[in-house]
């Protein structure tokens, strides 16, 4: 892991230098894990799609205020994070105004559904929209990449223990989804 | 078992984080009971996307190398860069105080001769020529003028 770290610091101090070629390492490393994180919250290939490339370009950007003794990993899932939530919040206020739209205005046909998430996997991803966006990052960070709780409330950027219970929660709510329960965490 | 269910009752109860990460790690976490009502990570693989999925995916390097030019480098003149609003903020203080102070401060000259402060040809009184009389008092740098209409016809 330390080893992993200081090859990404590396790869960050040649960027700094202007070694683009070190950014694309960067972003081969990088892009399945982020498309992954993005996808897994957002269950939406297309607005993922659009989340990692804004995150790929804004990370250029911030590279100097990354600290080199830090976990680029990390840094870099909270940034997507962000704009995953950004982007949440985005399309909640385009359907808001869309539904307005429909119920004033007949003539426009419009689906504000996302686009089907089951078309990105065969398994039934609708498992997922039980889970907060919260949720679901803790669910994936745990489940993908190991994470502990403070690793996780890093890029939450919560407490802990906060971390911990919205972990416990997706995993509770899985389990009852996955076992046909009804269960109320 | 009834601990486990006071637990989840608790849990449920009291919404408090720090409260229900207490729970979580009190009891939850190491009663195996409880534990088998929670997914475990190969359950919770099964729902999630794996990366293997998208590793394949569209590549963003065309674009982000677009987007970022080609040979710019992130490194910013740090100390300039990141103090720059503080900079602007300074500079534009500076110039309001440096103004004000100006505005205010006395201007200074080099006192006048006293018979270049006050010359008089002549004083009018309603629209016509009066009669001026200087006075030379004690003090060198003092003069009176009086002045007086003429005589009606004078």
């Amino acid at each position: 892991m330390k080893t992993e770290n200081m090859r990404d610091s590396e790869l960050v101090k040649n960027c700094l230098q202007g070694d683009m070629e070190a950014y694309r390492q960067i972003m081969d490393k990088y892009t399945g894990k982020a498309m992954a994180l993005a996808i897994n919250i957002l269950r939406n290939r297309e607005d993922a799609e659009d989340v990692c490339q804004e995150a790929f370009i804004s990370a250029y950007h911030n590279l100097d205020k990354f600290d080199l003794q830090g976990n680029f990993k990390n840094w870099f899932y909270t940034m997507i994070y962000n704009r995953c939530i950004d982007k949440i919040r985005k399309n909640k206020r385009f359907f808001q105004f869309f539904a307005r739209v429909k119920s004033s205005q007949p003539l426009i046909q419009v689906n504000p559904e996302p686009t089907n998430p089951t078309s990105v996997c065969s398994l039934d991803k609708r498992y997922l929209q039980t889970l907060s966006p919260k949720e679901r990052l803790a669910l994936f960070l745990w489940a993908q990449d190991s994470f502990a709780g403070e690793e996780i409330a890093a890029i939450l950027k919560c407490s802990p223990a906060t971390a911990r219970v919205h972990l416990y929660k997706a995993r509770k709510k899985i389990k009852a989804v996955i076992g046909g329960e009804n269960v109320e965490v | 078992m009834w601990k486990c269910k006071v637990a989840n009752f608790l849990f449920k109860a009291v919404s408090i984080k720090i409260f229900q990460d207490y729970v979580v790690m009190s009891h939850i976490q190491t009663c195996s009971n409880c534990q088998s009502r929670l997914a475990n990570r190969e359950e919770a693989q099964s729902l999630l996307i794996p990366q293997a999925e998208l590793q394949n995916g569209k590549d963003f390097w065309p674009n982000v190398r677009h987007a970022i030019g080609e040979k710019q480098s992130p490194l910013k003149p740090a100390l300039v860069y990141r103090w720059r609003w503080a900079f602007i903020a300074t500079l534009t203080i500076g110039s309001i105080l440096v103004g004000i102070w100006f505005s205010f401060t006395p201007t200074l000259q080099k006192s006048p001769e006293p018979t270049q402060k006050f010359h008089v040809n002549y004083i009018e009184i309603e629209n016509k020529p009066v009669q001026v009389f200087y006075f030379k008092t004690q003090e060198e740098n003092m003069f009176f003028v009086w002045a007086e209409k003429s005589e009606e016809g004078g």
